[in-house]
């Protein structure tokens, strides 16, 4: 299974004199998985896309490309990567198209044509032959999305690539990245768009004060926070009941209702019933990815 | 990939509106120097008892083919050539900082060394440029002054061969230069601090270090002679030479080595720099 990991870092670091911008992330991402790589502003996000791209000394740690290493002194690996990091980067006096067929002059074997198709994909064709420095924020996002798709990458970093789009874009923007992950295409995505990150993502990586507060599968996370909430004759002798239930946790009273996370409705039900305290009313309610995460990086916080 | 690197960013120069001002101010400031200097020398000839050599002299400035020397003169890289080949060094280079587009490269796998060897390669071809274009314009203006005062070019005396020589010679004196503003704009990633570094070194720095050289004596005063402007002038006078004696045989040979080794050693240190420094800079946001 070693082989189906295409990205690796290891107890990676990076300090900025005594600001700990990056404090041992350790994540893996599988060959065809949707990573999305969260975090608040300046939780070390894009210092660890950096750092995967060799644009940034990692003070430890390690990178792993397909299997191969990456520094700043060996990048080889990176040609089987597209990248759109930040703001994204592009000549400015030269056209969209000029800006794509420079980039393609470096890729052997790409069919003459790429570069008009990829301008179709990212909806460009009209603006192709204007300067990019002239572009609004959104069509340079697209522009950028276009450049680190243009050689068919096997591997996609992209770091806020709805940034300054508009609602149709980022739509469009999904439906392409679902489309890359159907073809195979390994996506990591960095987003503070987190509606987005479930629609599209299978597993998530939490990351907080420039570490990985959790690192787990969408659906295994979406799944563990759903609340349970119970009507019951009384809500203390409940409260009191589910404490002894393995599992169980943020047990709260509210009136004669109490909810629960970290277990299923019917081992909510079966338990109470066996210890003769019988539910009228049982409802599950399914957090969402946006409130697990405020949840995590407030209790991380906290915790720090 | 090194000459696709090198392709590209020669794409990149020649599509930069930069390149075609610094050129296009080239061309007018050499015609205006010509028309002042002919200006000058007509009035000189006209209001004085001139020696006949001097008066010979000064004619050849301004007519072909001493005038086809003196342009090349101009633009070397100590002179005229040398602040407008910093002032693009500097534009291209440290401009690829702000724009991120180094991000571009390095994120495809492309090893730093190479990028920044290719980008500085790339930069002979404008350094190239610079120089044609004072010849054309210089050369234009003065193939109407010689017409003008001697009804003829003196075609015969002019060396061809030689003088393709001789825009290489004077490019090549351009080169130390670059360098060091490569090296200004690659340590600091600012246009304002290469430009204005790489313009205090043509301009100031290198003359008050020869002059403090002299006054130390040697061995250090051996120094001089090592210094880029000396090598430059070491070289720009084997295109006086050359062109004005119109000998074809010493066509492409009587480079003097030691000017020649001296100016490359001065380029390596500098690009040495600049890739050991690139190699270990942080490329972030």
């Amino acid at each position: 299974m070693q082989n189906d990991i295409v990205l690796q870092t290891k107890g990676l670091k990076k300090y900025f004199g005594k600001v700990h911008a990056v404090d041992g992330v350790t994540i893996s991402v599988s060959r065809g998985q949707v990573y999305g790589f969260l975090g608040p502003n300046g939780s070390g996000k894009t210092t660890t896309i950096g750092m995967i791209l060799g644009l940034l000394h990692p003070t430890a740690g390690s990178v792993t490309l397909f299997g191969e290493r990456v520094t700043p002194s060996h990048t080889k690996p990176l040609r089987r990567v597209g990248a759109l990091v930040g703001h994204p980067s592009m000549v400015p006096y030269l056209t969209a198209r000029q800006n794509l067929e420079l980039l393609a002059h470096l890729s052997r074997d790409l069919p003459s044509g790429r570069v008009g198709e990829i301008l179709e994909i990212v909806g460009l064709r009209e603006a192709a032959n204007q300067r990019a420095g002239q572009f609004s924020t959104g069509m340079k996002q697209r522009l950028g999305l276009a450049m680190s798709l243009l050689h068919k990458p096997e591997l996609l970093i992209l770091d806020e690539p709805t940034n300054g789009m508009d609602p149709a874009g980022m739509h469009e923007v999904r439906n392409q990245l679902s489309e890359l992950a159907d073809r195979g295409v390994t996506v990591f995505i960095s987003s503070h768009l987190l509606h987005e990150i479930e629609q599209i993502c299978d597993r998530v990586g939490v990351l907080n004060g420039g570490k990985v507060i959790t690192e787990r599968n969408v659906k295994e996370l979406l799944g563990e926070t759903a609340v349970v909430k119970v009507r019951v004759p009384s809500s203390a002798e409940a409260v009191r009941l589910l404490q002894s239930l393995p599992g169980c946790r943020d047990i709260k009273p509210n009136g004669a209702y109490v909810t629960v996370c970290g277990v299923s409705s019917q081992t909510v039900v079966s338990h109470l019933t066996s210890q003769g305290v019988v539910p009228s009313e049982v409802s599950t309610g399914q957090s969402d990815l946006e409130s697990i995460f405020l949840e995590l990086t407030a209790s991380d916080s906290k915790e720090l | 990939m090194f000459w696709h690197l090198l392709s590209t960013e020669n794409t990149k120069i020649f599509r930069r509106r930069l390149l075609w001002v610094v050129l296009a101010l080239i061309a007018i400031l050499v015609l205006v120097i010509e028309i002042v200097l002919h200006a000058a020398i007509e009035n000189g000839l006209s209001g004085t008892a001139m020696p006949a050599e001097d008066r010979l002299n000064a004619l050849q400035m301004i007519t072909w083919p001493g005038a086809l020397v003196n342009v090349l003169t101009l633009i070397g890289g100590n002179a005229l050539g040398g602040l407008f080949f910093v002032i693009l060094v500097s534009a291209v280079t440290s401009q690829e900082y702000n724009w991120r587009t180094l991000h571009l490269w390095l994120s495809r796998g492309v090893p730093r060394p190479m990028l920044r060897f290719a980008k500085f390669a790339a930069l002979i071809t404008p350094a190239l440029l610079i120089v044609l274009t004072a010849l054309v314009a210089g050369g234009v203006i003065t193939a109407f002054f010689s017409f003008n005062i001697n009804n003829s070019l003196y075609l015969d005396q002019v060396n061809f061969s030689q003088l393709v020589f001789s825009v290489l010679r004077t490019a090549y004196t351009l080169l130390p230069y670059g360098a060091v503003t490569y090296f200004l704009a690659v340590i600091s990633r600012s246009t304002v601090v290469a430009i204005s570094g790489g313009l205090a070194y043509v301009l100031l720095l290198e003359d008050i270090l020869i002059q403090v050289l002299g006054l130390l004596g040697e061995p250090l005063q051996r120094m001089i002679q090592y210094m880029p402007s000396t090598l430059a002038n070491s070289l720009l006078a084997l295109n006086q030479a050359a062109i004005g004696a119109g000998d074809s045989s010493t066509a492409g040979f009587g480079i003097p080595l030691i000017a020649t080794l001296g100016i490359a050693a001065w380029i390596l240190l500098f690009l040495g720099l600049s890739l050991w420094i690139f190699q270990r800079q942080n490329l972030s946001e």
